[in-house]
C-alpha cells in the first residue's frame, strides 16, 4: 500500500487551491486524485467572466481562473492522477481508487482534504411529471455539451429554476441565436445572484415566471412543450392556472448538492443544513486530519471564496501534519486508538471544549458548525445563507444575552451567502454563537 | 442619455463584481448621483449604465478543421447595444488551429476598439 502525507480528493477549484496552499506551507508529499481527464473541475466549462475579482483582483473567465491554479500546481510539481475515481474512503484514512492505467490503487494517507465539489439537482429530485423524451437535462450538462464538446443541445429552451448556471446559460443561448422562452421559478424570488438576473435575464428581456412550476412535460421522442402552472403560498399547484409553452429543451437549474458519498462512507458526521461535513474553525471534520473545503463542504456562490476556503484547509492540513508527524509511529496513531470516528457533539466529555454555531431566525447552513475553545485563530469567518429576502437587514451573532457582533446589510437574498467575521477573543466566554437576521422581508 | 426634464431616480444592481451592490441613481442639477455603492467602481458602473451600458462578451469560436470550440472573451467591455452584432462576428470567424490562451483572434471587433482573445488553448 502506497503511503502519502496528504491526499486531496478532487482536482477542481478547491482541490487545486488546497494542494497549492499545503505545498506553500511545507507539505512535500501531496497527491491529487481527479476523476476527470483534466484538472479544473466545473470551471473548465465556465467560459463566462466574473471570476477572480476577489482572489486575483482581475475579471477572469472560469477557464482562465482554473488555468491560473493549474499553472501553480504544475510549477510546484504537485503530483496528480487523472481519470482516477475514488471508490472507497475508510475511517483509518485508507483510500481505494481506480484508473485505467494502474487499475486498483490503495493509498494510506496521513491527512486528507475532501474537495469533491457538488452536483446539480436532477429532474427526479424535482419530481417533474410528464413525458421522458430527449431534451431534458441540467443546465450544467447543457453547459458542458456547448462549451467543451461544441454541441448546441436545443433551439427553443425553457429553464426550470433560477440558479446561476441556468441564468448564465440563458444568456449564452440567446447570444448563440436560440430562443429562451421562459425561466420558471417555484419561489417568489430568484435563486441566483442579483447581478446574473440583471446581466443574463433582464438585459435580454427573458420572461421569468415566479411562484410557478412545470406541471407537465409533453412530447414523445423529444420534448415538444411544457405546461407551466402557478403555485400557492404552500408551493402547491393551483389547478386551472396551466398554460403551454412550446420548447425542444428543458434545462434544470434548481440547486446544487455537495457530493458527500465518500464522506458518509468514512463515517464522517454530516450537517443536515449544508449536506456537507460538520467542521471546526480549522475546517477539520469529525475524523482528525481529514479536512473539507469548497462546494463539497457547502455550496458557494463564488469560486473566489471556494479557493480562499481551500487555501485555508491546505494550510490547516499542513499545520496538523507538522504537529502529528513528530509522534512516534506517525501515520495512524489516533485512528488505531479510536477506530470509530465519533462526532464531537456526541462525546459529552468534549462538549465543554467547543462552542457550537446555531441558526437563529432567518438563518440556515452555518459553516463552520463549531469553534474549539482556545482556538489558535485570531478571528473566525462564518458563512451562512439568509432564509428569506430582506431589506435594511441587521445580522447579529449572540451568546445568550451577549451580543458578539452586529452588522448591517442593505439587502439580503438566499441566493447570496453572508460572511461574518468574529474575533476569537469574543468567543472565550460564549456558550454558543447564535446567528440571526432581522429586517423587512421583501 | 434618456433622462429628460423630469428628475429620474433609478435602482440598479451593480454587476462589476459578485457583491452585487444595490445602487440608487438620482439625477440632480449637477448630473447623476450614485449611492449605495461599496467601491468607486460602483459609481462608474452606475453612470455608465445610465448613459451607455457595456458588457464583457464571452463566446465560443469554432476553429477550422477542429471539432471542439475555443472559448473567447472581449478584452474590454463592448456596448450592450452591440452584443448581438459582436457575437455574430465571433461566430462567423473560424481561425486556424492551434490557438493559445491570450492569442488575439479578432482585432477591433465591429468597430468597438475591443479585441477578441482566446481564453484557453485549442
Amino acid at each position: 500500500m502506497r503511503e502519502v502525507q496528504l491526499v486531496v480528493i478532487g482536482g477542481g477549484a478547491a482541490g487545486m487551491a488546497a494542494a497549492v496552499s499545503a505545498r506553500r506551507n511545507g507539505v512535500q508529499d501531496i497527491l491529487i486524485l481527479e476523476r476527470n481527464d483534466s484538472l479544473g473541475g466545473v470551471l473548465r466549462q465556465c467560459i463566462h467572466n466574473g471570476f477572480g475579482l476577489h482572489r486575483f483582483k482581475e475579471d477572469l473567465t472560469g477557464v482562465e481562473f482554473a488555468a491560473k491554479y493549474e499553472d501553480m500546481v504544475r510549477e510546484m510539481q504537485i503530483p496528480f492522477l487523472l481519470n482516477t475515481f475514488v471508490i472507497e474512503l475508510k475511517p483509518d484514512k485508507t483510500i481505494t481508487a481506480v484508473n485505467p492505467e494502474q487499475g486498483l490503487i490503495e493509498i494510506r494517507a496521513q491527512s486528507i482534504i475532501l474537495a469533491m465539489g457538488c452536483r446539480e439537482r436532477s429532474r427526479n429530485a424535482l419530481l417533474i411529471p410528464g413525458a421522458r423524451g430527449a431534451g431534458i437535462m441540467t443546465a450544467g450538462t447543457a453547459q458542458r455539451y456547448l462549451n467543451i464538446d461544441g454541441y448546441l443541445p436545443g433551439h427553443r429552451i425553457v429553464i426550470v429554476g433560477s440558479g446561476d448556471i441556468g441564468l448564465i446559460m440563458a444568456r449564452q443561448f440567446v447570444l448563440e441565436g436560440c430562443q429562451v422562452a421562459a425561466v420558471v421559478e417555484i419561489m417568489p424570488w430568484s435563486g441566483g445572484l442579483p447581478r446574473n438576473m440583471k446581466q443574463c435575464i433582464e438585459d435580454f428581456d427573458i420572461p421569468v415566471y415566479y411562484n410557478s412550476v412545470i406541471a407537465q412535460v409533453r412530447g414523445k421522442e423529444r420534448v415538444s412543450s411544457v405546461l407551466v402552472a402557478k403555485v400557492d403560498e404552500n408551493r402547491r399547484l393551483i389547478p386551472g392556472t396551466e398554460f403551454e409553452i412550446p420548447c425542444d429543451t428543458l434545462l434544470i437549474s434548481a440547486g446544487l448538492i455537495p457530493e458527500n458519498e465518500l464522506t458518509e462512507q468514512a463515517g464522517i458526521r454530516l450537517s443536515r443544513a449544508t449536506r456537507g461535513a460538520e467542521v471546526s474553525e480549522e475546517l477539520e471534520t469529525s475524523i482528525p486530519g481529514v479536512f473539507s473545503c469548497g462546494n463539497v463542504l457547502h455550496v458557494h456562490d463564488l469560486v473566489d471564496f471556494v479557493s480562499e476556503e481551500a487555501e485555508e484547509a491546505g494550510q490547516n492540513a499542513a499545520v496538523w501534519l507538522s504537529e502529528n508527524r513528530s509522534l512516534p509511529g506517525s501515520t495512524s496513531t489516533e485512528s488505531t486508538a479510536d477506530p470509530s470516528p465519533e462526532s464531537v457533539f456526541s462525546q459529552s466529555d468534549l462538549a465543554d471544549d467547543i462552542v457550537p454555531a446555531v441558526s437563529g431566525d432567518g438563518v440556515g447552513g452555518i459553516v463552520p458548525q463549531f469553534v474549539r475553545r482556545g482556538t489558535a485563530k485570531k478571528e473566525i469567518s462564518f458563512m451562512f445563507r439568509p432564509k428569506n429576502r430582506f431589506r435594511d437587514a441587521v445580522i447579529t451573532a449572540s451568546s445568550g444575552r451577549d451580543e458578539l457582533i452586529r452588522k448591517k446589510a442593505i439587502a439580503l437574498t438566499p441566493g447570496e451567502m453572508c460572511r461574518v467575521t468574529i474575533p476569537a477573543e469574543k468567543l472565550a466566554q460564549a456558550s454558543e454563537i447564535r446567528f440571526s437576521v432581522e429586517g423587512t422581508m421583501v | 442619455m434618456t433622462m429628460t426634464s423630469e428628475k429620474k431616480k433609478e435602482e440598479l444592481v451593480c454587476i462589476t463584481c459578485p457583491r452585487g451592490c444595490l445602487l440608487t441613481a438620482q439625477e440632480t442639477e449637477s448630473g447623476i448621483e450614485i449611492s449605495g455603492n461599496f467601491c468607486p467602481r460602483g459609481e462608474e458602473y452606475g453612470r455608465q449604465e445610465l448613459t451607455n451600458p457595456v458588457r464583457v462578451l464571452t463566446a465560443l469560436m469554432r476553429l477550422q478543421d477542429t471539432e471542439k470550440p475555443v472559448s473567447v472573451k472581449t478584452d474590454r467591455p463592448v456596448p450592450r447595444a452591440k452584443l448581438f452584432e459582436c457575437a455574430s462576428e465571433i461566430y462567423r470567424t473560424h481561425p486556424e488551429a492551434p490557438v493559445h490562451r491570450g492569442d488575439i483572434l479578432i482585432r477591433d471587433l465591429c468597430g468597438t476598439g475591443c479585441n477578441v482573445i482566446a481564453t484557453r488553448d485549442s
